[in-house]
């Protein structure tokens, strides 16, 4: 981590700024893949993504999503790539946790973890483990939309049911969402509370993203706010 | 995951109209225009059309169109390769007999790691010639003394 820092504060500002606005990209691409923004995850990125980073707004991020071009995710992506495995690895669990804030994970998010891992050297395997621990549930196959045999197996378990009051900002912490935020199944004891609470509290830690820029520090931040809530809840139950 | 546009033979902001059409030419696509038919249903496969679509020109322009991630039974109709050779008509079974031969679902590993060996063989075999040369010249020439 010190050398990764290290090596950031002696580069030149232009190229931290550019390694932040390509994370922010990257890490928007994720939220606004399956098409609707909603309100919510629009308002996620008004008030977690400053406005003016570099040269870079979100808006102007979230039109270069809505156009389809993939040349500025191209650049993004090869940029991230260029960094230590620590940091790839810390980029790839923002993207995780980003793909996980609608608490399911989207069939256009799934393929773009599957890419950022191949892309980032990082690999499948690689991808899975970081998942099953973020989340607490294993990385599933995507789903294909494409067919009716999907459709009918979707609604016979009622997977598409919306869970528009999960991301409600202000609302109160349900214990099914602290044992989400925790990664923890229904059965976990106290104990595999505390050490999920460990776990996450350093995967999540703001200093092992600082140098991802101000994106990926929000994020992190976002996760790790939950994660104090969450345990604070469970604890007490 | 398929191309329902292109199966149908009709452009992605195709209206209810044209899918109707579509479907008239092709009954026994009657699964693709039900979803297309559906706005919810039409809803979700667009975004997920759109992002393979992106993925898949990605996936291609950084080399990343093989391995287990991608050559899922979701995706060949978004393989760049495929849909490239298709348009120009130009390379065709090359085209796709190589996309073939790379299903390998090998896990993906770091370019520069991958790439080493081959590059310290190379750099031994340009080393070779000119010193076996010498040897043969320095025997040569010592025969010719004696």
């Amino acid at each position: 981590m010190s050398i990764v820092n290290s090596k950031l504060k002696g580069a030149p500002q232009s190229q931290k700024e550019q390694l932040a606005s390509c994370v922010k990209l990257l890490l928007l691409w994720v939220a606004a893949s399956d098409g609707t923004l909603d309100e919510s995850e629009l308002e996620f990125a008004a008030s977690h993504f400053p406005d003016s980073m570099g040269t870079t707004t979100t808006d102007d991020v979230l039109a270069t999503i809505r156009k389809g071009d993939s040349k500025s995710i191209e650049t993004a992506i090869r940029t991230v790539a260029q960094e230590s495995r620590e940091l790839r690895t810390a980029f790839l669990d923002l993207a995780i946790t980003m793909s996980m804030a609608d608490r399911r994970i989207a069939i256009t998010e799934n393929h773009i973890l599957r890419f950022y891992a191949d892309a980032l050297y990082l690999g499948i395997e690689l991808l899975e483990k970081r998942f099953q621990t973020i989340s607490g549930s294993a990385f599933s196959q995507p789903g294909d939309p494409s067919s009716m045999l999907w459709w009918d197996q979707v609604s016979s378990e009622g997977l598409l049911e919306n869970s528009a009051n999960d991301g409600q900002p202000g609302a109160r912490m349900t214990i099914e969402q602290a044992r989400a935020a925790l990664g923890v199944g229904l059965s976990a004891t106290q104990s595999e509370i505390e050490s999920a609470y460990e776990n996450l509290t350093a995967i999540f830690h703001s200093g092992r993203v600082e140098a991802m820029g101000e994106a990926a520090v929000a994020v992190a931040k976002e996760r790790f706010r939950r994660i104090e809530e969450a345990v604070k809840l469970l604890r007490n139950t | 995951m398929k191309d329902l546009y292109s199966k149908l033979g009709i452009d992605r902001g195709a209206s209810a109209g044209e899918v109707q059409a579509a479907l008239e030419i092709k009954p026994e696509l009657s699964d693709c225009a039900t979803i297309l038919l559906h706005s919810e249903k039409r809803a979700l496969y667009d975004s997920t059309h759109s992002t393979l679509k992106m993925i898949g020109e990605l996936r291609f322009r950084l080399g990343l169109d093989t391995g287990r991630s991608w050559f899922l039974e979701h995706c060949p109709d978004y393989a760049f390769r495929k849909t490239a050779a298709k348009a120009s008509q130009s390379p065709g079974k090359d085209a796709i007999a190589d996309t073939a031969a790379r299903l390998n679902p090998a896990p993906q590993q770091p370019k520069s790691v991958a790439s080493t060996p081959p590059a310290q063989s190379k750099g031994l075999a340009k080393w070779l010639l000119p010193a076996v040369l010498l040897i043969i010249g320095v025997v040569v020439i010592a025969m010719l003394l004696r």
